[in-house]
């Protein structure tokens, strides 16, 4: 217990974290009046003790698993840290708003992606990605259909990628198109609650997901050109 | 973009829907079942289905299966804190409302 003690006087104060311990008590007071688009009567009576009890059986066991998705997102362990902290403040203080029984998983990473876009974004001056149009993800597709002798190399060649190869190809790619991807096959997220978490249209998240699967599918296969597992000119992209 | 031979659903329509299908995004059961029917007939088609999900498998392993990360436990103990002090922040405009 002394050395738990100890962890806690020593707490980092991190620029992002320092702004938000500025305004808490304002922020924290905003947030307990917006409560009233709260819909269980026993959730609008809740004390905040009863409130902190549910979040830390129900929201604190998600932790392991923000902090992935937080290290995929920042690319840097210093940063995943003060980010999950910054999010898990947000979602502590804005429970009262979670209505019980929905998805409390989609819910907290929707906290998570847009402390992520609004913090660490605009801090990494990232430029958005650009030239989304809808029909582009359909259009393109057609691109992917070729001969048959293209595609049983190339499927060949994917059983030879490592996973770090997978893991450097997400990492270059636009940021957009990497969360959408991210959420959908690592997190198992539906169009429509990636949409609710990146708070964009279902449109959208279609357009990035299937284009973001297209240029993973281009950078692999490069590589795989490049070490010979695929013959030049081979598969499909 | 057809392999050449007749299907009743053509290949094009299939590989439109290739990303919904293995996302197990498709709400109509009919067309579920018409592509279900398709992958039967046609190995072309067959296969870029099984490199889709092939990539979406290889996704998920490089960051999910093999190596998903726990968090340190000084953030977890600084999360526990934090929760302590803000807490006690809104137990005070509890009170203070009441």
């Amino acid at each position: 217990m002394g050395m738990e003690c100890q962890v806690h006087s020593q707490r980092r104060a991190t620029p992002i974290f320092s702004q938000v311990a500025a305004s808490q008590i304002a922020f924290v007071a905003m947030a307990m009046n917006a409560g009233e688009s709260r819909t269980k009567e026993s959730v609008a009576v809740e004390s905040v003790a009863v409130r902190t009890a549910r979040f830390e059986r129900d929201a604190l066991p998600f932790l392991d698993q923000l902090y992935s998705a937080a290290l995929r997102m920042t690319k840097k362990p210093h940063d995943a840290q003060d980010l999950v902290q910054e999010a898990f403040a947000k979602a502590f203080t804005s429970f009262h708003q979670y209505e019980d029984g929905t998805n409390l998983k989609a819910w907290l990473y929707r906290i998570l992606t847009t402390t992520f876009i609004n913090s660490y974004r605009k801090a990494q001056r990232q430029p958005l990605t650009t030239g989304e149009e809808l029909q582009e993800w359909q259009a393109a597709e057609a691109a992917t259909h070729t001969s048959d002798k293209g595609r049983s190399a190339e499927m060949e060649a994917l059983d030879h990628l490592p996973d770090s190869i997978v893991k450097d190809a997400l990492q270059e790619m636009p940021e957009d198109f990497r969360l959408a991807v991210y959420l959908a096959d690592v997190e198992g997220f539906s169009y429509k609650e990636i949409a609710e978490i990146m708070d964009t249209p279902v449109g959208t998240v279609m357009s990035r997901l299937h284009r973001g699967r297209r240029i993973l599918r281009e950078s692999l296969a490069d590589y795989a050109r490049e070490q010979g597992f695929l013959p030049a000119g081979g598969g499909s992209v | 973009m057809s392999c050449g031979n007749h299907h009743d659903t053509p290949c094009r329509d299939v590989l439109d829907a290739a990303f919904f299908y293995i996302d197990d995004e498709m709400s109509d059961g009919t067309v579920r079942r018409a592509i279900e029917i398709h992958l039967e007939e046609c190995g072309p088609c067959l296969e870029e289905m099984s490199i889709l999900r092939r990539l979406k498998h290889m996704v998920f392993c490089s960051c999910g299966c093999s190596n998903g990360e726990t968090a340190p436990d000084t953030l977890r103990d600084a999360i526990r804190g934090q929760i302590t002090e803000l807490r006690l922040t809104m137990t005070e405009i509890e009170i203070r409302n009441e």
